[in-house]
């Protein structure tokens, strides 16, 4: 199966249970989590349904597209679905047969693993989900997001669509993955990660990083004082990716790690607060 | 008749299940007592999806209690001739029965009339419905969550509840779920199964192979892999730890053989292992050398079909995660242990005091200073340097549990001492384990990087608190003192103060030392009663000379021993007599002699003492030196008789100042011999 029709499959299931699929978030992220429709989305009590594909950033993941596994720009293939219906594994696990597995001839697990963000002060309960043996998806029921105690729980579920279409392409690599039309995942991505992992270890300007992370945030907390909470919001994902790339260069001590988590979740917090103010307004 | 309830689950975390288990089963009879329901036995069962009660021949109802209601005293219930009067007669008809059967029964107030009333049991199912769900919340919850509107709280979702008493659905709800007589089966099919009877839901769950047994899976998977292993000539090296969490990850256990890319079989075997192990749950298999074979032993959860694409399956993950690590491989080799070393620099150590090249460095010259050997030195040095290079190798940030196994592997690779090597591996173990790796150089490393931590982590106020200890610090402080008892050369006290020094030079003035000490005090006093040493002698030991670990434990074990001997109280008593008037002279602010003067020594009683304490010093110290404290006590107990005739006869606290000095100072030079066990009168003499 193509990686385009994998995803498209993924869409059409999702529809088919009552999701809206939305597109992906413009800002770098490092995690589908981060995308509004998340994050504001498990908010609340209303009733929210949504899959999209995210890209999503991890600069210490990069590896100059040396390694068949790892990359520092991949996609997740990301579904919310709020309350979390009681039968949501079996859904779930329909979606692979959906893909075109026969479960009766494989064996999927669910592996503990609870799940934590400590920039946006989230936390869930959950599982990685084993496909034979490898990990395809990150299923958690979210108990916590910026800080604030979720009284409807969501249920949030994260396929790697990489790990899927290589699993089903019989794909050592990622970059091997046939996008479509006979062109590869790596014909698209390979220069594009190269590049990127020079600039995140060797190249990036970590005194212009520091201070885009002091004047992002700084602007945050003003627009917060105006109670804008998406343009705020934006600026905590872009100083989580800051926070990243100084990461990957080993520009931050084991302290200085800890205090810009800190004040990234300090924004999410405070954007995630105002949100269920104006929500218990309408 | 009987009665089963099923909680049925998502997965549940293996480590949580085997307690649960536990729970589940006495919580149900501590309740079924406390209710005074009889039954024959009671089963708890548990997989990943469900969680089994099983109560054999429940009494349908509850038994009949008997209760005892107090009425007025027996003086004013009868009369002089044991006649009932009116006010029992009312009490009778009060209570509903007659006055013949009023009873009499005497308590500290006096004779009471009572009535005997029956209340009668109610139904089993009645009570069930309301401990059921006492007993689900009784479940101890690691961490726990919610997943519905209803609130209620577990350690993941649950879906369904059976709940059969006899034939009957016995119903009651937990959080949003209604119990029902449904069960489910395979998940992959949505197989849901009413069974009509307990004995068909255990057939049924039997014939789909689900086993509630966890010994009995744990049975299939050992047994299972053994006889795989066999069939390629090998043995499965057993890891207890993942034993016990495969059988709890699987309802239908069913073994697997795999193979290894032979390619990958250069790779350090720890490495390999704990790709296996810690990552996949698979079973490596060894050879009769201890050697890999080129497979492994995997367990699904299922049955054979298909069975073809899991173990594939497997075998790509496990190729992918050994590829990685073969990467890793061949990318380290290219730095040298030395070289990484120097990079050691950028790596914080315990979160603010510097990093790792600094403790380093301070590692160096407290092995420099100590009195060991010139060979033993240097290589204590070399091991020194290299035993945190490894925390920069990629192998190391990929598998962070294998720190010290790497920097083994490497430094032999790259073709380091053995002994250099080992000790290198072992400067991150805690325990003087039984496999008996603990080379005297590991010892010296373990216990110089033991001690710089925790003069470290008590500076910053890391020590632990209650339950947490995230820093490790009560198994460095027993390895500290594991290690120590056995040591003759290096004392702690000029340990400590040369690891203090170190701090001390790069301007970190270390505090939280007394607390260290207390600390160390305390634990010193654990390892003692886990020996089984009385409480009394440890407290007297403790309150003694500190200085020398070894020597604390000598002087604890000689006592223990020497507890049960007739001369033990006796001698105890004698050095009891001579602290307690040394402290009355404490109290009253007397002056102690510095030296007993021969000449002011008047009395025969205390001349004796004077000789005879002597000629025992000189044994003392020499049997001292060879730890041999059993005889160093018989000495002191040889004086005995004496201290008791001086005490009968003498008069120390004499008007005579000169004199009241002096023999002050006999009982304190005296005491001095009893005082190398520490403070004697601590020890509890009963009777």
């Amino acid at each position: 199966m193509e990686f385009q029709t994998l995803l498209r499959k993924l869409d059409e299931f999702w529809i088919n249970q009552g999701c809206l699929i939305l597109q992906p978030y413009d800002v770098e992220v490092g995690a589908g989590t981060m995308h509004p429709a998340t994050f504001f989305g498990a908010l609340g009590d209303y009733p929210w349904r949504v899959a999209y594909v995210q890209p999503s950033r991890r600069p210490q993941d990069g590896r100059y597209a040396q390694n068949p596994n790892r990359l520092q720009r991949y996609y997740q293939y990301q579904v919310i679905v709020k309350p979390a219906p009681h039968d949501i594994q079996n859904i779930y696990l329909d979606s692979l047969e959906f893909l075109g597995i026969p479960l009766k001839k494989h064996e999927v697990r669910f592996i503990e693993d609870d799940w934590e963000s400590p920039t946006l002060g989230a936390s869930g309960v959950g599982w990685e989900v084993w496909l034979d043996g490898l990990e395809i998806t990150q299923f958690t029921y979210f108990q916590q997001m910026g800080g604030v105690e979720l009284s409807t729980i969501s249920v949030e579920i994260t396929y790697g669509p990489e790990r899927l279409a290589m699993y089903l392409q019989k794909s050592d690599s990622i970059l091997d993955i046939e996008w479509g039309r006979g062109i590869k995942y790596g014909d698209i991505h390979t220069a594009m990660e190269v590049e990127h992992c020079k600039y995140n270890f060797e190249l990036a300007d970590i005194t212009s990083l520091l201070s885009l992370f002091n004047h992002y945030e700084k602007e945050a907390q003003s627009l917060l004082d105006r109670k804008l909470i998406f343009p705020s919001y934006d600026l905590a994902l872009k100083c989580s990716h800051i926070f990243n790339i100084l990461d990957a260069r080993g520009a931050l001590s084991v302290t200085e790690r800890a205090s810009f988590i800190d004040r990234v979740r300090a924004i999410a917090n405070r954007c995630a607060q105002l949100y269920i103010q104006q929500e218990a307004l309408i | 008749m009987d009665f089963l309830w099923e909680i049925g689950c998502e997965e549940l975390p293996p480590h949580f299940i085997p307690q649960a288990i536990n729970q589940l089963k006495e919580g149900a009879e501590r309740l079924l007592n406390q209710k005074d329901i009889s039954f024959s036995r009671i089963s708890a069962y548990g997989t990943p999806r469900r969680l089994v009660l099983y109560i054999e021949d429940i009494a349908l109802i509850q038994k009949e209690k008997i209760l005892e209601i107090k009425g007025p005293p027996y003086n004013i219930a009868f009369d002089d001739k044991g006649n009932p009067t009116q006010s029992a007669l009312g009490f009778a008809r009060s209570q509903g029965v007659e006055v013949s059967e009023l009873i009499v029964k005497e308590d500290k107030q006096g004779k009471y009339v009572y009535a005997l009333k029956k209340e009668a049991g109610r139904p089993t199912g009645e009570i069930l419905k309301e401990i059921l769900p006492e007993l689900f919340s009784s479940i101890f919850l690691p961490k726990s969550m919610r997943w519905d509107a209803s609130g209620l709280r577990f350690i993941r979702p649950i879906r369904w509840l059976l709940a059969l008493l006899g034939n009957d659905i016995l119903e009651f709800r937990l959080g949003d779920l209604l119990s029902s007589n449904k069960t489910f089966l395979e998940r992959y099919l949505k197989e849901e199964f009413t069974p009509n009877s307990i004995e068909e839901y255990f057939e049924k769950l039997r014939d789909k192979g689900i086993v509630l047994e966890p010994d009995k899976r744990k049975e299939i998977i050992l047994n299972g892999a053994r006889e795989l292993a066999e069939g390629v000539g090998g043995k499965i090296a057993v890891s207890e730890e993942l034993l016990e969490k495969v059988t709890f990850l699987n309802e239908r256990p069913h073994p697997f053989l795999g193979r290894i890319d032979e390619r990958f079989l250069n790779l350090p075997k720890e490495v390999i292992i704990t790709a296996m192990q810690s990552y996949l749950n698979l079973f490596p298999i060894v050879d009769e050398e201890g050697k890999l074979l080129p497979y492994f032993v995997g367990v699904r959860d299922g049955d054979e079909e298909g069975l073809e694409n899991v173990v594939e399956g497997y075998e790509e993950v496990l190729k992918a995660r050994l590829a990685d690590a073969h990467f890793f491989f061949e990318e380290d080799l290219k730095v040298i242990l030395e070289e990484r070393s120097k990079h050691l620099n950028g790596i914080i150590f315990l979160g603010g005091l510097g990093t790792i090249a600094d403790k380093v460095e301070r590692m160096i010259s407290v092995i420099s200073s100590l009195p060991i050997d010139d060979v033993m030195k240097e290589k204590a040095i070399r091991v020194a340097r290299l035993c945190r290079a490894d925390l920069t190798t990629n192998m190391v940030k990929e598998f962070p549990d294998l720190q010290g196994v790497i920097g083994r592997c490497y430094a032999l690779l790259q073709g380091e001492d053995e002994d250099v090597a080992n000790a290198i591996y072992e400067s991150y173990q805690y325990n003087l384990s039984p496999e008996g790796i603990w080379t005297p150089l590991g010892r010296l490393i373990s216990l110089v990087d033991k001690m710089d931590t925790l003069v470290g982590a008590f500076h910053l106020g890391l020590q632990p608190t209650g339950s947490t200890d995230p820093f490790a610090l009560r198994r460095a402080c027993q390895t500290v003192i594991d290690i120590l008892r056995e040591e003759e050369k290096i004392q702690f006290k000029d340990l400590l103060e040369k690891v203090i020094q170190t701090y001390t030079e790069k301007g970190i003035e270390p505090r939280g030392i007394d607390e260290l000490r207390e600390f160390i005090k305390n634990r010193i006093g654990l390892s003692l009663r886990e020996m089984g040493v009385r409480y009394d002698i440890v407290n007297a030991v403790l309150a003694g000379d500190l200085s020398d670990i070894r020597d604390v434990f000598q002087r604890a074990l000689a006592l223990e021993e020497l507890r049960e001997k007739e001369e033990f109280i006796p001698t105890i008593m004698a050095s009891v007599r001579l602290i307690n008037i040394l402290r009355q002279g404490e109290r009253r602010g007397e002056k102690i002699g510095e030296e007993v003067k021969e000449e002011l020594l008047l009395l025969p009683e205390e001349k004796d003492l004077y000789e005879q304490g002597a000629k025992v010093k000189e044994k003392v110290e020499k049997l001292r030196e060879n730890g041999d404290y059993k005889s160093v006590f018989f000495e002191l107990s040889s004086l005995k008789d004496i201290i008791n005739r001086f005490f009968d006869k003498v008069l120390v606290m004499t008007e005579d100042d000169e004199l009241r000095a002096n023999r002050l100072a006999l009982v304190n030079s005296v005491w001095q011999m009893f005082f190398l066990f520490g403070d004697l009168s601590q020890i509890v003499i009963e009777g």
